[in-house]
């Protein structure tokens, strides 16, 4: 104690003291929250973030909004809720962002709709899944991706017309994952389809012992759906193949996290990734739009790679609020609102969006209705999602029906 | 026919957590502290054996994967003779005061720092190692996979050559030696100093070579360890800390509870969640009704 | 002087929201979070000699505790507090009185599967604890973030001044005498296990108390602040403000709580960086980078006043 301490205060203070402070006014600054680093989906945040970024970049060379730049605050939220609270914090009252776009965790989301309610700050959001982010009601929250209920009750739908009679999921004890669950049993049960179903933390490694079980229930398991995301996903895959329970000729298997579209999916699963199911939401060039190809050629000049459904979102999502921006003439938090709510009606990379006012289902609200959802099946070994079998919608189907593995 | 299946992979995750658990334990019986790094052992050898083994399938220079296997289990030896020297030998040879707060600060510390050290470095995705031998073996309608039977088959080997070196070689006799009375030791001209490092080297090195056993079977990232980790923390208690046999049963015992808890338990919801939570229940079990361990010595407090 | 000096910190520390506002004020808020959990942690390590890998789970036990009981039971938000620390004395209780009464590493081990089995739990329990999600909690006086920081204020010095008046006690003068000389303490009738138990379930129910303000305060909970690398991060808080220090410890927590947000660019690396340097004072400087710095401060002052003396002459 003494002056030591005093100095050692004051050096703290002053860190408070010096800090980075705001920018003049002459920018029109907007949010992007992602997952850029572990325990956060990371390859879902860099493709949100490089999505987006293309965005702001076209908008910028097309002289920007009301005349100012355009700049992207980006905002690290690594997957973990409370982070999505600081950054959301720090973004309205620090940077004062106009609106926040962009998120891939449910759980995140939900805490970043708090803080967005509580500013009454526009929220876009990405590729959170989960039915109460919609559900809950905010006027701040729009959603420009599917949610549980849409795509899985669809999914089961197909699932029960291609005539499945037991069907298994396993799910990650998230929000996203138990969602998956539910709708499942919710959608299936009433159906008269027998659905047996376990959940787990999201870190687990070994599921043999729960595959074992499936592999002896009776009446034999013939639909496997792997609730997971990350390495979860991918092992579930591979233990329930080298077990021989699925995909087999006996067992379908539905990869529902995003995991089996990435590249990493082969190098994990190997040749037990052929004839797995996935539901993506969004195929690049599917339906083809101006818009659709125009940035397919911009992010490959710049990135060097195709576009996935997530940097499709990141895009539309900036220019989802640029659209706002324009229709209002204006940054104010209401005026955003009121303009994605009643005016917008945008033709993005998917589609021309427009958002819901419906609250029956309550997830229904300020929810893109029109969404494109696909189930596609792999047929060969590292295939690319965008070269594989599309089942349904059946406007887009590339095959008739479920292809059943010979063995 | 699914309890016989159930036990086989029971029995082979039984053996992999028993080699990895024996390092832990090798490394408490000598240098008398618990390894907190253990589990980011086990990670640095993951992704050692990752590299070396891509590396000899990308360049298809016609080394096999088990040389991979060794180089990684020596590399980890060798950084934990480093390590020992850095953190460990200065203060037990300077008698550092507190000595046993120090070391468990400082392996914990270490723990942390090369967890998220690997966070930055490798990225958190989940990389596949290459397995040694892939496919699936068929007994009847048994089914097992490849990958982990002939981990268990390795692992099994290197625990049986462990007590061979524990046992009938000069060196390991030094060991156990030391772990039994380090005064004795020293003065019979065992330097005790020497034999901790070794000790240490040799107990992380088995993590490691977990690790890169591991690897294959359920990825590798940079917090791979922790689980794997604690559940060797659990095992030496109940076998009893620095038992060598205490230790390998207590490894069978852990998979098999694990295994068997997570069917058996009739709510779906709780039976897979709480599979690596079942341990804990094992350590406070042991310690509330053999706080030294199966084939722990009964020690007294002053 | 001491006196002196500690009112002008406080001074400086009351005035801290009429000076900065908004983000930065929320960043202060959780850096009096970590602060009471940081110099607590240090009491126990420091001048026990237990080292407990729990703490940031009893945080959690605390946050969860209160959040659970003003949701679902219609606490008040002080009361349910107080329960969140009792609940995590109880927890800390059972765990000291299961290991305490053995040698050797059993407490560190057992907190250590404690604290990443209770983050299980919290992620399965998801009917009740919402899972990974995280549990949406009521704010404390609406959110006001100039009160919330009064109140952390408020929280850090009553610990701070608790846990010095316990070491200033029998109890504290038992604990001094045992970490220096544990059997020689015992032989002198002095029960040892008691005495430790205590300062055990104290400092627990500090961290528990410290989990409700943060639930209250952030008014949400997840199951991040029971990982093992939120305990890192408070090991590395206190080793840095020197672990025999609680005042040190504290100030150690908000400088590295500052630095964070400072070095945002470097997030990754962070906690790589901080458990380096924590190696490096543990090798070099056992007692921690404050009082070293101190130290150095010291003995500049120390060499001024002798050339002040000198010039006397």
């Amino acid at each position: 104690m003494g002056f030591k301490s005093l100095a050692m205060i004051l050096g703290v203070f002053m860190l408070f003291v010096v800090m980075p402070g705001a920018h003049a006014e002459d920018v029109v600054k907007i949010g992007i929250v992602a997952p850029l680093s572990a325990p956060g989906g990371v390859e879902t945040g860099q493709a949100l973030v490089d999505g987006a970024k293309i965005a702001a970049e076209e908008l910028n060379q097309s002289g920007g909004l009301l005349g100012k730049k355009v700049e992207l605050v980006i905002g690290d939220t690594s997957g973990v809720p409370e982070k999505g609270t600081a950054v959301m914090e720090r973004m309205v009252t620090h940077d004062k962002v106009v609106a926040v776009g962009g998120e891939a965790h449910s759980s995140v989301t939900m805490a970043e709709m708090e803080v967005a309610h509580r500013y009454n700050i526009p929220l876009v959001i990405s590729e959170a899944w989960a039915d109460e982010i919609t559900a809950k009601g905010y006027p701040e929250v729009f959603r420009l991706t599917v949610c549980n209920s849409l795509i899985y009750s669809k999914a089961a739908k197909w699932i029960k017309d291609s005539g499945f009679k037991h069907v298994a999921v396993i799910g990650e004890n998230s929000d996203w994952g138990m969602g998956v669950i539910k709708v499942f049993k919710d959608n299936l049960m009433a159906a008269g389809v027998k659905v047996t179903s376990f959940s787990a933390e999201r870190t687990t490694t070994d599921f043999t012992p729960q595959l074992l079980q499936l592999k002896s229930a009776s009446p034999p398991v013939d639909f496997l759906v792997d609730g997971f995301t990350g390495a979860g996903e991918l092992l579930m895959i591979k233990q329930a193949y080298e077990l021989g329970l699925a995909p087999t000729k006996n067992c379908a298997l539905l990869g529902a996290g995003m995991d089996t579209l990435y590249p990493g999916f082969w190098d994990t699963v190997g040749e037990a990734g052929v004839y797995v199911l996935s539901n993506p939401a969004g195929l690049p060039g599917i339906p083809k739009t101006e818009t659709s190809e125009k940035f397919t050629q911009l992010f490959k000049d710049k990135f060097q790679r195709e576009p996935d459904a997530v940097a499709m979102e990141g895009y539309d999502t900036v220019m989802v609020i640029a659209e706002a921006i324009k229709l209002s003439g204006s940054t104010a938090s209401k005026e955003l609102i009121d303009a994605m709510e009643n005016k917008l009606s945008w033709l993005g990379t998917r589609g021309t969006i427009t958002f819901s006012k419906e609250k029956n289902p309550p997830w229904a609200y300020h929810l893109w209705m029109d969404v494109p959802v696909f189930i596609i099946q792999y047929t060969e070994f590292k295939q690319d999602p965008s070269k594989a079998a599309i089942l349904w919608p059946e406007e887009y189907a590339t095959v008739e029906s479920y292809i059943q593995p010979p063995k | 026919m699914l309890m016989l299946a159930q036990l086989v992979n029971a029995l082979v995750i039984g053996t992999l957590y028993a080699l990895m658990s024996l390092g832990l334990s090798l490394i408490f019986g000598v240098l008398k502290l618990v390894n907190f790094a253990h589990g980011e052992s086990l990670m640095v050898g993951g992704y050692l054996y990752l590299f070396l083994a891509s590396f000899f399938l990308s360049h298809s220079c016609g080394l096999p994967l088990p040389l991979a296997l060794i180089t990684s289990m020596a590399a980890v030896f060798v950084f934990g003779l480093i390590l020992e020297r850095l953190f460990l030998r200065s203060a037990y040879e300077r008698k550092t005061a507190r000595y046993d707060e120090y070391v468990i600060l400082v392996t914990f510390t270490l723990g942390i720092f090369l967890q998220n050290l690997a966070l930055p470095l490798f990225g958190p995705y989940n990389r596949q190692a290459p397995a040694i031998f892939t496919g699936r073996i068929k007994i009847g309608d048994l089914v097992i996979a490849g990958d982990r039977i002939s981990a268990a088959v390795i692992a099994f080997l290197i625990i049986a050559l462990l007590l061979f070196f524990l046992y009938r070689t000069y060196l390991g006799k030094g060991l156990r030696a030391v772990a039994q009375n380090p005064d004795a030791a020293s003065i019979l001209g065992i330097s005790v100093a020497r034999m901790r490092g070794m000790a240490f080297g040799i107990g992380i090195s088995l993590a490691g070579v977990a690790g890169a056993l591991l690897g294959p079977i359920f990825l590798v990232n940079p917090g791979m360890g922790v689980p794997f980790a604690i559940k060797a923390f659990v095992i030496v208690v109940l076998g009893g800390m620095g038992s060598i046999k205490g230790t390998i049963i207590g490894a069978f015992i852990l998979a098999m509870v694990e295994n068997f808890g997570s069917i058996l338990l009739p709510d779906p919801t709780r039976a897979l969640a709480y599979k690596d939570a079942y341990g804990l229940l094992l350590l406070i079990l042991t310690l509330l009704f053999r706080p030294q361990g199966l084939f722990g010595e009964k020690e007294r407090r002053a | 002087m001491r006196r002196f000096f500690l009112g002008v910190l406080l001074l400086l520390a009351a005035a801290l929201p009429f000076i900065f506002q908004g983000y930065w004020l929320y960043v202060a808020i959780v850096g009096l979070y970590y602060a009471v959990l940081a110099s607590s942690w240090a009491m126990l390590a420091g001048q026990v000699g237990i080292i407990s890998f729990a703490h940031a789970a009893f945080a959690a036990v605390g946050a969860y505790t209160s959040a659970m009981l003003v949701i679902y039971l219609n606490f008040p938000i002080p009361l349910a507090m107080v329960a969140g620390s009792g609940a995590a004395a109880v927890f800390g209780l059972a765990i000291g009185a299961l290991t305490l009464k053995m040698r050797g590493p059993y407490l560190a081990l057992t907190t250590l599967a404690f604290s990443e089995i209770f983050r299980i739990f919290l992620t399965a329990e998801y009917e009740l604890t919402r899972g990974s999600y995280g549990l949406k909690v009521p704010l404390m006086l609406d959110g006001n973030k100039t009160w919330c920081y009064y109140i952390g204020l408020l929280l850090l010095v009553a610990t701070v001044t608790t846990l010095s008046l316990v070491l200033r006690s029998k109890l504290g003068l038992f604990l001094l005498a045992m970490r220096e000389d544990e059997d020689g303490a015992a032989t002198r009738g002095v029960n040892t296990v008691y005495y430790r138990l205590c300062a055990f379930v104290i400092t627990s129910a500090c961290a528990g108390l410290a989990g409700g303000f943060y639930a209250h305060v952030i008014g949400l909970v997840s199951p991040r602040i029971s990982t093992i690398s939120e305990m890192g991060l408070i090991l590395a808080m206190s080793v840095f403000g020197g672990l025999e220090s609680l005042m040190g410890s504290a100030l150690g927590a908000l400088a590295l709580q500052s630095l964070t947000e400072y070095l945002r660019a470097f997030e990754e690396w962070r906690l790589a960086i901080f458990g380096g340097l924590v190696l490096l004072i543990l090798k070099f400087t056992p007692q921690g980078l404050l009082p070293r710095l101190s130290e150095l401060l010291d003995t500049c002052r120390q060499r001024k006043s002798n050339m002040l003396k000198d010039e006397h002459r």
